[in-house]
């Protein structure tokens, strides 16, 4: 890094420089959090179409439908974690995870990249930041371009922002497919002519080679068969190990979670509910949210049947209900939590949830 | 068809296998075959017809009145046997219909084409991008084919006049919503697809997510509505021709033909009309088969 040279005489203006440089140099450095999240809100809108405003003319109510789908999701990740991302169906997983990718814009709040404000940034800047940030997709069967061949799937982004050249492109995705253990003789093959483990992988070959730093794998292995999820959570383990890379792991299955993740985020109707290490989280769950869930982690043999049992019906998050969210299915519920919503709050060093139960005196 | 449900650990297939399986279920289909080789004899025949035909029917030095209404079979006194006959003005009728079926189908095959190309890229652009654009545009489209085709080309071309290129006009402009509609549809389906989603976490840029990643794949319901709209083009030409509104006199399509000949359908002359018409069937026919068997074949539920 920066090494001026200094001298005793030079101290006071050595010091303001390092101070400025500091100032920019903080932010970008290894100490600061990778992506950070700071009030992230995503509220999708379905206007109203042409025949429900004529019902309106004649004096029908209907109002225009908004999810919010996420919101104020504020969340650091800090280089090298794995973060895990646990919720109901529905809860706005997927959306969070899009708009860490930049696949979608947020409605309100922001997204930090290694400390620069993402709305921010500009030309280069913002290529190396939808660059560093990839996601890895839940569904390989669509995730693949059909009509086009492994090498142009893995290898056109790297051509297009010059991270090859057309004469070492072949060797650079043979190197990408070698990376993620596939024969890399498959590179002139269409993505049909591949199982859905093997098309997974080429999803994550496609990612790796425009050289990410944080990885979003969305349900990365719900659609895999149990023996291949193993398989393709190993190599998630291997290459953040090689690559040095960032995880937000989203999964509805807490045990692929508490396997994988080194920190729990715990999701309920787009707001965060509960957060901590992922042994603290599963040895001492605070939120009733969480404590449910975890009663409903299921064994290996029926891992698919994940969150049946929590009493009650998934409200709709068109019309969430009032105070905290999960009253009407919490077995805990007192009348505050009707009225007000609950703020997360430090229950535990690094240990924060969202609960009306941790204000009563102790 | 292939790997339904990802099972095999390596997938050894051949790498154009998607052709060799199109081509391979082509072959196996009587009626595609018959069909295709309809279609090639007919394409030959209207390419080589300056070769093969007995006259060229444009010439009006090798016409002769004196030769009119002769009937099939019949030899004329310079010596060019008439297969099919001549009709009133003394042409060959063979060499007409070779010349005719070429008219027909550049005039109609180029109306489809330019309404295809017309209509993906106003497709893809209302399906990829949405909102207001996409909004109109399916407006317009919704009227345009809510309204008779053969009404839209005869105002317009009461309006532009006759002529190939202003009916080639009048078919595009009937044909491109049709196209502009599947395309559309197949995109807004398409551009929901994670593919999409990763070429956008990919910073590609956007033209190229549209050209190389949605264009190809909205290719395969084109080409099957292609050929439908293409066997319509044939006829409305012929229709539009019949009325006097196509082609000029002097270069005659198959409707065009097939008009002039109907005066004489039953005064016993039936030729004049009668082999052209034949000509006009097969070509449709031919391309229905194709056409049919290619939706079969690319239908997207049968697909990857
Ligand atoms: N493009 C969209 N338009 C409108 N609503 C949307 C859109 N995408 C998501 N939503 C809504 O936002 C909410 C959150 O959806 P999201 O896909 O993020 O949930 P999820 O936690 O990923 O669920 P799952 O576990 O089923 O994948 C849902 O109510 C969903 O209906
Ligand atoms: S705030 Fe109230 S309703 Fe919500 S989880 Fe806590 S106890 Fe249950
Ligand atoms: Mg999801």
């Amino acid at each position: 890094m920066l090494s001026s040279p200094r001298s005793a005489t030079d101290l006071t203006s050595g010091e303001a420089a390092r101070a400025a440089a500091g100032l920019r140099l903080v932010a970008p450095d290894a100490a600061g959090p990778v992506i950070e999240l700071r009030g992230l809100t995503r509220v999708f809108r379905k206007p109203l179409d042409f025949a429900a405003r004529a019902a309106n003319l004649l004096g029908a109510d209907i109002r225009e439908e908004v999810v919010r789908a996420v919101d104020g999701v504020d969340l650091s990740v800090q280089p090298g974690e794995v973060v895990g991302l646990a919720g109901e169906s529905g809860c706005g997983k997927s959306t969070l995870g899009r708009m860490v990718a930049g696949i979608l814009s947020p409605s309100a709040g922001d997204i930090y990249f290694e400390g620069r404000r993402v709305a921010e940034l500009k030309g280069q800047a913002r290529r190396d930041y939808a660059l560093a940030v990839q996601m890895i997709f839940q569904d390989p069967y669509t995730s693949l371009n059909p009509r086009m061949r492994i090498r142009d799937i893995v290898g056109e982004a790297p051509l297009v922002h010059g991270l090859t050249s057309r004469a070492e492109l072949k060797a650079y995705v043979r190197e990408m497919l070698s990376r993620v253990r596939m024969d890399p003789q498959y590179d002139t093959r269409y993505p049909h002519q591949f199982s859905g483990g093997q098309r997974q992988r080429i999803g994550i070959a496609r990612a790796l080679a425009v050289k990410p730093k944080f990885i979003v794998c969305d349900e990365a292995v719900a659609a895999l068969d149990v023996s291949i999820q193993a398989q393709i959570l190993n190599l998630f383990m291997e290459l953040r190990e090689q690559l040095s890379l960032t995880y937000l792991f989203i999964s509805h299955d807490l045990g692929v979670i508490n396997h994988l993740a080194d920190r729990v985020v715990i999701m309920y109707l787009g707001r965060v509910v509960e957060e901590a290490e992922t042994d603290e989280l599963f040895a001492r769950p605070n939120h009733p949210y969480t404590t449910a869930l975890l009663d409903e982690i299921p064994r290996i043999e029926t891992r698919r049947r994940v969150y049946q049992g929590i009493k009650g019906e998934i409200p709709s998050p068109l019309n969430p209900p009032s105070g905290c969210y999960f009253h009407p299915r919490c077995p805990h519920a007192m009348p505050v939590c009707r009225e007000v919503a609950p703020p997360l709050k430090t229950v535990a060093p690094g240990h924060r949830s969202a609960c009306h139960l941790n204000d009563r005196p102790a | 068809m292939t790997d339904v449900a990802g099972t095999h650990a390596t997938a050894p297939v051949a790498d154009d296998a998607k052709w060799q399986r199109v081509l391979r279920s082509f072959a196996e289909n009587k009626q595609a075959v018959f069909g295709l080789a309809l279609l090639v004899v007919l394409l030959l025949a209207a390419l080589l017809a300056p070769v093969i035909a007995p006259q060229n029917p444009y010439d009006l030095a090798q016409i002769s009145f004196l030769d009119a209404m002769m009937r099939p079979g019949e030899a004329s006194p310079g010596g060019i046997l008439h297969v099919l006959g001549t009709d009133s003005q003394g042409r060959d009728l063979l060499s007409a219909i070779l010349y005719g079926l070429r008219i027909s189908i550049v005039v109609s095959a180029s109306a489809t084409l330019i309404a295809l190309v017309i209509g993906l890229v106003l497709g893809l652009a209302a399906g990829y991008f949405g909102g207001r654009f996409d909004a109109f545009l399916m407006r317009l489209v919704d009227v345009q084919i809510s309204i008779p085709g053969l009404l839209i080309a005869l105002l317009l071309l009461v309006a532009m006049g006759p002529g190939v290129g202003k009916l080639v006009i009048a078919m595009v402009a009937i044909y491109w919503a049709y196209f502009a509609r599947i395309v559309r549809g197949v995109a807004l389906v398409e551009r929901k697809k994670e593919y999409v989603e990763a070429a956008i976490c990919l910073a590609l840029p956007r033209w190229r997510i549209v050209l190389r990643h949605l264009l190809v794949n909205c290719l395969p319901p084109v080409m099957v509505v292609g050929t439908v709209l293409l066997a319509r083009a044939v006829l409305l030409e012929a229709s539009l021709s019949y009325l006097g509104l196509g082609v000029p006199v002097t270069q005659p399509s198959l409707g065009l033909l097939i008009a002039n000949g109907f005066g004489y359908l039953m005064s016993g002359e039936y030729w004049v009309s009668f082999f052209p018409g034949v000509a006009l069937v097969m070509l449709i026919f031919g391309v229905n088969l194709v056409g049919d068997h290619l939706r079969d074949v690319l239908n997207p539920r049968l697909q990857r």
